[in-house]
């Protein structure tokens, strides 16, 4: 106690209590020996301040390692983010990302960035063939091997499905080219799936980057190649050029076009004859589709079917073209004396094929037109017959058991195999144009054509020919037995006024000079 | 530390005389961690891996750490703890000892040693 009554520990205790408040949580004070009441205080207080301290680091630590393992959460999260999750390559998020660091890090004089867009050919048919699991297998491995072809400085990202992307940092045109050529040179070698080969190839397209692109549009350019690439073929490497870009937006604008034509009428069919070269007579007719463009007039199929079926609307065109014929033949059935053995010829795509309600569509229309199964042939290329799938084999067993006639289109021109011949299902076979011609020269070899033609037969198949343009083919098609054919000689593809008069007459084709005027 | 602070007493007017540890931390002194594993090993030592009624005198210790509080509660030897002190400092401290964590056994605070002893008989004759 002090002389004025006042006592010093109290003035210490509330010291001691400001420093607290203030903070200082280490901060302790001395009881006096007489621990007394206000002793016991300042115990009381220097107990609450170690718990306080020690709650206070508690929860110190606690927000430390919470914060941790946020900042790790977010690094994960944002790896996640980043990365594609079947391969473990960057993904396209964090390509663009990339692309943007290399494009605003570039020093002036310093190269620029290139970038790679690659899309394996045909990869729908690994997949396809061998179920998504293989086609996982042979996306890591192409994965692996891209990282291969690339510096450390390098880019390898999965865009998604079947497509990649090298981007290629501090590059010119001959670096670049060297990481695209390295890419097919490694792709070239097949992946082996169960018990099968794949030969993962690819098309590339490359643009190297100028001080005016943006990730935006270099990925836009490369990707314009890569189209141009895919175009021309396989394993193609093509480097952008400005025209590209006009190619691809008159097919952008083409494709819209076509939607548009489907749903108002500017598809139209002609009906190439097919004729019975014993005798001259019209025993069917093969459909093909044409485009009525409004402004520019009327388009082949070749030009214009590749794009549906890019665009996904070539099973709306073929269903389109299959009902329409139908329909005319069922009026031609009713009107003219058309002869028990006539067959409307359609042509199907692949993509058609691999609907699962195509041959409910197909028997459907027949039950609705009246017209006897027999009486339409379906053609398919020769190419999407030995590539399909199950589904595809399941559709021409359908329609084979429905009574519908499936024969092989093109023939010849895709496969060097010929045994499969005999284990399609198929009833005829369309000698490609190509057979009768001898590429080179233009000239035909008649032995080359019987040898194929004996081919056919011991598969126990009808044969037509196709591209017929001359007497002298139809003669000697004539003296090897009992062929079908059509081409120029016979008719050229007529449209529907001009086949049903001709079907009306009974003319035998060709038509004689008087009947042709 | 002194090992006279460890005094055992042998109650002598009950029938079954039960013994009470008794233990007495050094004044002025600052209990650390260490200081109260010294007393609870020789706590564990006398009871002989049973349990008795444990009389632990504070009176005048400087403080007890939060380490050496930590210890009484982990105790395993006493089927009861009677804490005795004297001055308002020495209660403070004492129900900080008694207050964190939950004790093992019955524990209580007492300002003189013989109602606290009572207390500890009381409870060994209620077994």
């Amino acid at each position: 106690m002090t002389a004025d009554g006042g006592d010093p520990r109290l003035a210490m205790l509330v010291d001691g209590i400001v420093r607290l408040s203030r903070g200082d949580l280490s901060s302790r004070m001395t009881p006096s020996p007489v621990r007394d009441d206000v002793d016991a205080v300042i115990t009381g207080v220097n107990l609450l301040a170690e718990e306080l301290e020690l709650v206070y680091r508690q929860f110190e630590k606690r927000v430390e390692n919470r914060t941790a393992m946020l900042h790790q959460a977010h690094l994960d999260m944002k790896r996640m983010a980043m990365t594609d999750a079947l391969t473990g390559l960057s993904n396209r998020v964090d390509l663009v990302e990339k692309i943007e660091q290399s494009l605003s890090g570039q020093a002036d004089g310093d190269p620029p960035p290139a970038l790679l867009l690659l899309d394996l050919d045909s990869f729908k048919n690994v997949n396809d063939r061998f179920g998504h699991d293989a086609g996982d297998d042979v996306l890591r491995e192409v994965a692996e091997r891209l990282r291969g072809v690339v510096r450390a400085t390098d880019t390898v990202a999965r865009l998604g499905g079947d497509e990649f992307a090298i981007l290629v940092t501090q590059s010119t045109m001959e670096i670049a080219l060297g990481v695209a050529n390295r890419t097919l040179e490694v792709l070239a070698k097949s992946i082996d799936v169960d018990e099968f080969s794949v030969h993962p190839r690819a098309s590339i397209g490359l643009r190297l980057a100028t001080p005016e692109h943006t990730a935006e549009s270099l990925l836009y350019e490369a990707d314009t190649a890569m189209y141009a690439a895919k175009n021309e073929g396989r394993s193609i490497i093509k480097t952008f050029e400005p025209v590209m870009l006009y190619d691809r937006q008159l097919r952008t604008l083409m494709a819209s076009e076509l939607r548009d034509a489907i749903g108002t009428d500017q598809l139209c069919v002609h009906y190439q004859p097919i004729v019975n070269l014993c005798d001259g007579s019209v025993n069917g007719v093969e459909v093909l589709v044409r485009w009525n463009h409004p402004t520019r007039g009327m388009i082949p199929p070749d030009s214009f079917i590749p794009l549906a079926e890019e665009i996904g609307a070539i099973s709306e065109v073929d269903r389109w073209v299959m009902a329409t014929a139908l329909q005319q033949y069922a009026i031609w059935r009713a009107a003219l004396l058309v002869p028990e053995n006539f067959q409307v010829r359609v042509n199907i795509s692949a993509i058609e094929l691999r609907q699962l309600d195509m041959v409910d569509f197909v028997r459907g229309l027949l039950k609705r037109m009246s017209v006897p199964p027999p009486s339409l042939v379906i053609e398919i290329t020769e190419s999407a017959l030995v590539s399909g799938g199950e589904v595809e084999t399941y559709s021409l067993l359908s329609l084979k058991q429905l009574g519908v006639c499936i024969e092989i289109d093109d023939f010849g021109t895709g496969y060097s195999s010929i045994s499969y011949l005999r284990n399609l299902p198929v009833d005829m076979v369309k000698v490609d144009r190509s057979i009768l011609r001898e590429p080179a020269t233009g000239s035909w070899q008649p032995d080359f054509v019987a040898a194929v033609f004996q081919l056919i037969r011991a598969a126990g198949l009808g044969a037509v020919f196709e591209g017929i343009e001359t007497q002298e083919q139809a003669d000697f098609l004539r003296s090897l037995g009992e062929i079908s054919g059509q081409g120029f000689y016979f008719s050229r593809p007529l449209p529907e006024p001009a086949v049903t008069e001709l079907l009306r007459s009974g003319n035998a084709l060709p038509l004689g000079p008087a009947v042709q005027s | 530390m002194n090992a006279l602070w460890l005094i055992p007493t042998e109650v002598s007017d009950t029938p079954a005389p039960v013994s009470v540890i008794r233990l007495v931390l050094p004044q002025a002194e600052h209990i650390s961690e260490e200081i109260a594993e010294a007393f609870a090993q020789r706590a564990r030592a006398e009871a002989g891996g049973g349990l008795k009624p444990i009389l632990l005198d504070i009176t005048g210790v400087a403080s007890i750490s939060r380490g050496a509080r930590a210890v009484l509660s982990r105790s395993r030897s006493a089927s009861a703890i009677a804490v005795v002190g004297t001055s308002a400092v020495d209660r403070v401290l004492a129900n900080f000892l008694l207050g964190g964590e939950p004790p093992p056994c019955p524990t209580r605070y007492f300002g003189d040693e013989d109602t606290a002893v009572a207390w500890l008989l009381e409870r060994a004759d209620d077994r």
